[in-house]
């Protein structure tokens, strides 16, 4: 039992001293693992994907396997092993490199059809704002609106946060409307009471109604929508007895964020309609 | 094992050169793959990375020049690749995260999912 025990020492040293003394020949095993790699490197140069997107892995690879056959050359296996191993760490990134990529389209993609979707949302709003509009007071509106734009552009004051405090003006959420309604939210309607009652106090004073938008989407549409977004409100103060003639209309898109766009909390913020007194 | 049979292997190419160049960019090397999260989503080629530094510090104790320029180099690409890869499962686990829209802190989600386990060599360039 013992002999066998010694033996089998015995046969792993001479194993291990054959394999240190073969490493110092020039090794068919070395030259097989050489001719693989040279393979893959080939097969990896025609790939379309890894030379497009891997391709500093893949110069890596391809140096480490200069140097692998002049290390053959050489007859130093030893070194022919290491820059093969260096060479195959290189390929492997070089893949790594290229499902980062995939992956990263992947989520750009998806990313952008979701910010597609919550546009679809605010262009059926659009609409719904615009069915509003397309009653019998649109054409009112629409003039009373372009007579006053122009002029709102110039006396809008440009600092307007101080106004705030001052009782003139005021902000609507952007719970206004229901996605498949044309009609102002039942939660509306105590905002707008509110702001017939301001508008009333006031009744010497012209309003501007701003519509905002938060970032999501084109500013085009963001344009848009926010325009619409006042229009409803104005159809709804005119509905209430406020003359069309004292409210303009005014979208800005998203230029005037009041939080950042980051949350949807602060997005939430800035989907919103302000009322503001001319001086 | 391994590391013994390359130990002896490459003791007949030892020729006495300066190392430094190359251990002493390993810790920038290691670094790097941790601040890619290797820790926590290559931890087993972050260890085999750090397992070829530790021998080629010895190696260099030692005096065997060579050995230890080969082995940090090998350390170098082997972090280099843990940090590639613990790039590539982060960004799997954010693909998941946009596909199905929760947020969920990544650490739950390395538990959840289990990092692949395929060699991405073999899986593109397939084995021969």
């Amino acid at each position: 039992m013992e002999n066998k025990f010694t033996n089998g020492w015995l046969v792993a040293t001479l194993v291990l001293i054959c394999l240190s003394l073969a490493a110092c020949a020039n090794s068919p095993l070395r030259n097989a693992q050489l001719e693989q790699a040279k393979r893959q490197y080939e097969k990896a140069s025609r790939n379309a994907d890894i030379v497009m997107r891997g391709s500093d892995q893949l110069d890596l690879a391809r140096d480490a396997l200069e140097m692998a056959e002049s290390s053959r050359l050489k007859t130093a296996n030893t070194q022919v092993a290491h820059y093969v191993y260096l060479f195959e760490q290189h390929m492997r990134m070089a893949v790594l490199a290229v499902e980062q990529q995939a992956i990263q389209y992947q989520i750009d993609e998806r990313a952008e059809r979701l910010q597609r979707g919550s546009t679809m949302v605010s262009v059926v709003k659009t609409k719904d704002t615009v069915d509003v509009s397309e009653s019998d007071n649109w054409e009112l509106l629409l003039a009373a609106a372009s007579a006053t734009d122009a002029a709102v552009d110039d006396s809008m004051p440009t600092d307007e946060s101080g106004d705030d405090d001052n009782g003139k003006k005021m902000t609507l959420g952007d719970v206004l409307f229901d996605v498949n309604r044309a009609s102002l939210t039942e939660g509306s309607a105590d905002m707008i009471e509110n702001l017939v009652l301001f508008l009333n106090r006031n009744s010497d004073r012209m309003a501007v109604i701003k519509g905002h938008a938060d970032n999501t989407g084109t500013t085009e549409r963001n344009l848009s929508l926010s325009r619409n977004r006042a229009f409803g409100v104005q159809e709804a103060l005119v509905k209430a007895g406020i003359s069309p003639h004292r409210l303009a209309v005014r979208g800005v898109g998203e230029s005037e964020p009041v939080a950042s766009n980051e949350l949807e909390s602060g997005r939430s913020l800035n989907r919103r309609v302000d009322v503001e007194l001319l001086e | 094992m391994v590391f013994v049979l390359l130990g002896s292997i490459s003791s007949c190419g030892s020729k006495g050169t300066s190392v430094h160049a190359g251990l002493d960019t390993i810790d920038a090397v290691m670094l790097q793959a941790t601040y890619a999260g290797a820790d926590e989503f290559a931890p087993v080629e972050l260890r085999f990375a750090r397992e070829k530094q530790r021998l080629a510090y010895a190696a260099m104790k030692a005096k065997k020049y060579t050995k230890a320029q080969m082995l940090s180099r090998e350390a170098k690409v082997d972090a280099q690749f843990a940090g590639a890869l613990a790039t590539v499962v982060k960004s799997r686990h954010a693909l998941e995260g946009v596909y199905e829209e929760i947020l969920v802190a990544p650490g739950a989600q390395a538990q959840e999912t289990p990092v692949s386990q395929t060699d991405p060599l073999r899986a593109l360039i397939g084995g021969e």
